[in-house]
């Protein structure tokens, strides 16, 4: 009997301890967080600042994942070394000079899905102690890693381009770059200015798009932006991205024979459809894609000159004449043999973003740093590699001077057509079959 | 257009078709739920990836390679995992197979990297033109490479003695053994020709499609769903099933809308189960 007694009092005291102990984590969860985080202690000027970089290690995103770790690699080293001949921010000197000298490191996280990407954004704040996240998220994948940024405090830059994120009203995210709905009103007033200008007589629009996040709310934008502008929707196809053949999709475009193909792609899809285009001998007279797929390095590396005439938004092209653009461009080949791309520059500019913000307050508190985004950062135009006219984010954390460019393929190299000021290519219109190539 | 979507249906059921053959043929013979058959797949297309870079060898030359490769591999496997879940729980054996596909996607991931891979340079390649109907010949070797392997998959499995020996012990292992069958061997001969089935099949996607470590699993399901409408066990039927998806997929598609197409093949699934609960041809 009195084991038994002891052991209730032994299991009495347990649990009273336990409740003691989740009191104590009950508290202010930011708060809880924020402890963990400084447990390298107090200081205001750590050694080294984290970084989240957020990419995809498993499902189509792999490899943008891995090209975005390789830049995020050359930041790195750019911030924390001297490098006087670069021209970017931090690189002639060494680690973030208002933060007494502190080193700059990317800890890298999973995005593969939603729910990955709360727990890994979650992760990365309380058991890494990063400062903010960046990365390639989608729309679907930013929307749960806000909800961790939301509740610990910390800023997330994405470039999600979903119109949702900044209708949220949440005060912890950022993007840099435009949202769909301001790619997509550029598209069509680029389609106007092609028919004013050009006499292009373009009249009619096919949609086609994949059917997640991503697909849809473009899709949803390029049908009010296309009547808004006047043009006729011959043909609005909504696909599963994971689909196996697309054949019919494309038989239904080849029969509605639409003045433009508008179209949102991850990158397996958007081969797919190339190869499908090519089987069925039809090519459209433009082939628009609204980045994803139609930026991804697959694409041209897979098809070729099969890459020529398709036109894409984007928020950055390495013709651009900008010298830091430069810079990236030639580290970033040197490093991996590949081209640059704007979405996994943008992914990994956010992060510099977040380091030159953190530099700017003069602290690694999440508060101050958004201050800072707010406030507008302050980086000189040349030292920019997408040479915008500032980075100044609205309370919806819209960034104020984001702006896209678009692209057009030919010789399987990605050539700006469009603002004409910085266009390095006039566009090539109604594209050549593929007979003709 | 119509002949046009006839020819595409049943090009697109020709490659289910090849999918499901595999899952059709361990299902019958082991009972498993071969969930790393898409796997298989996408390994064959890798092999024949590298075989390209390093010998410059088409995918057509390459084909008898993929297949002796894939059936060492699948023997293997069998060798080495399957015949030890096969002791198991009936659950353990038919998981094995789907952890197995994720080892073989996620390792893929770490030799090959993420990037989409293609070979560029075939053999075969433009399109024919026999009046309205568009014919491409990279699809016609899909076309092909399927209408082969069932029929030599339909000889092998009447015409020869460890054939003969398979279909025996699929219908009864114990009546099998005592006749003198090696069961064991049978087994694992069954495991791997799906293997070799699927390097066959993968070796004549790549004359097709662009390919990553995952693309396995986008194929899985209607492989999965063409074993299921045309009975599971029955080769002939895994091969009708591919060919009714292939058909429902393009009519729907093309001539009521694309959003309604996997819906159609569901439905017909829903349908033949709930009339013929094995299938068109399950046993």
């Amino acid at each position: 009997m009195k084991i038994k007694k002891l052991r209730k009092l032994i299991a009495l005291g347990l649990v009273a301890a336990m409740m003691f102990s989740m009191a104590g984590c009950g508290g202010d969860t930011k708060e809880a967080a924020e402890s963990v985080n400084k447990q390298d202690g107090e200081s205001e000027n750590p050694d080294t600042i984290k970084i989240g970089l957020m990419v995809s290690f498993t499902g189509s995103g792999v490899q943008a994942g891995q090209e975005c770790q390789a830049l995020a690699d050359i930041f790195e080293d750019i911030i924390n070394n001297k490098h006087e001949d670069i021209n970017l921010p931090f690189a002639a000197d060494e680690g973030l000079p208002n933060l007494g000298g502190a080193k700059v490191e990317f800890v890298v996280g999973d995005q593969s899905s939603a729910d990955v990407a709360l727990s890994e954004a979650e992760r990365l704040y309380t058991e890494e102690g990063v400062i903010g996240l960046c990365g390639n998220f989608s729309s679907a994948t930013t929307k749960t890693a806000m909800v961790a940024a939301e509740k610990y405090g910390f800023p997330i830059i994405s470039e999600g381009t979903s119109m949702t994120l900044t209708d949220a009203g949440y005060n912890y995210f950022a993007r840099s770059f435009p949202g769909d709905d301001l790619f997509i009103e550029d598209s069509f007033s680029y389609l106007d200015y092609l028919n004013e200008e050009k006499d292009a007589g373009i009249k009619t629009v096919a949609l086609v798009s994949e059917d997640s996040e991503f697909g849809t709310n473009i899709a949803n934008v390029e049908k009010a932006t296309a009547e808004a502008h006047g043009y006729e929707i011959v043909e609005n196809i909504s696909y599963n991205a994971q689909a196996t053949n697309v054949t019919s999709e494309v038989l239904r475009l080849k029969q509605a024979d639409a003045d433009v193909v508008m179209m949102s792609s991850y990158a397996a899809d958007a081969l797919l459809f190339m190869s499908a285009f090519k089987e069925q001998d039809y090519f459209p007279k433009m082939l628009f894609g609204q980045r994803g797929g139609f930026m991804a390095s697959d694409f041209a590396l897979n098809l070729g000159n099969d890459s020529d005439y398709v036109l894409t938004t984007s928020r950055w092209n390495s013709d651009m004449d900008n010298p830091a653009a430069q810079d990236i461009a030639r580290l970033f080949k040197e490093k991996t043999g590949i081209t640059l791309i704007g979405d996994t520059l943008t992914s990994v500019w956010d992060g510099y973003l977040l380091a030159i913000a953190a530099n700017q307050a003069g602290s690694t508190d999440g508060d101050a740093i958004m201050e800072a985004l707010h406030e507008g950062l302050d980086i000189p135009k040349e030292q920019d590699p997408f040479g915008l006219e500032g980075y100044k984010y609205a309370e919806n954390g819209q960034n104020e001077y984001g702006s896209s460019i678009i692209i057009q393929y030919l010789n399987s190299e990605l050539n700006t057509i469009y603002p004409e000021s910085i266009a390095g290519m006039e566009l090539i219109y109604p594209a050549k079959g593929w007979n003709e190539r | 257009m119509f002949w046009q979507v006839l020819y595409e249906g049943l090009t697109m059921g020709t490659i289910y078709a090849l999918l499901a053959m595999g899952i059709a043929l361990v299902w019958g013979v082991m009972n498993i739920l071969s969930f790393s058959q898409g796997e298989f797949m996408m390994v064959a297309m890798y092999i024949t990836f590298f075989i390209n870079v390093a010998l410059g060898w088409d995918p057509l030359a390459a084909m008898p390679l993929v297949i002796v490769i894939m059936f060492v591999l699948g023997l293997m496997i069998y060798r080495t995992i399957i015949t030890k879940a096969l002791k198991g729980p009936v659950l353990g054996q038919r998981l094995v197979t789907f952890a197995l596909g994720m080892v073989l996607c996620n390792g893929m991931i770490l030799i090959a990297g993420g990037q989409t891979k293609s070979i560029s340079q075939k053999i075969i390649h433009g399109n024919i033109e026999l009046g309205s109907v568009t014919i491409s010949k990279e699809k016609m070797v899909l076309v092909v490479t399927s209408i082969l392997v069932t029929a030599l998959l339909f000889w092998f499995m009447n015409r020869t003695k460890m054939g003969k020996a398979i279909r025996a012990t699929s219908q009864d292992k114990e009546a099998a053994g005592l006749v003198g069958i090696n069961t064991q061997t049978a087994y694992m001969i069954a495991f791997g020709i799906s293997a070799a089935i699927a390097g066959a099949g993968g070796c004549a996607m790549t004359y097709y499609y662009y390919f990553t470590p995952n693309i396995g699993t986008n194929f899985m399901i209607f492989g999965f769903i063409a074993v299921c409408l045309g009975g599971f066990g029955s080769i002939g039927g895994a091969f009708v099933g591919g060919m009714i998806m292939g058909l429902i997929d393009l009519f729907t598609g093309t001539y009521f809308s694309v959003s309604y197409k996997y819906m159609a093949i569901s439905i017909i699934f829903l349908l033949i189960v709930t009339f013929k609960p094995k299938g068109l041809f399950g046993r």
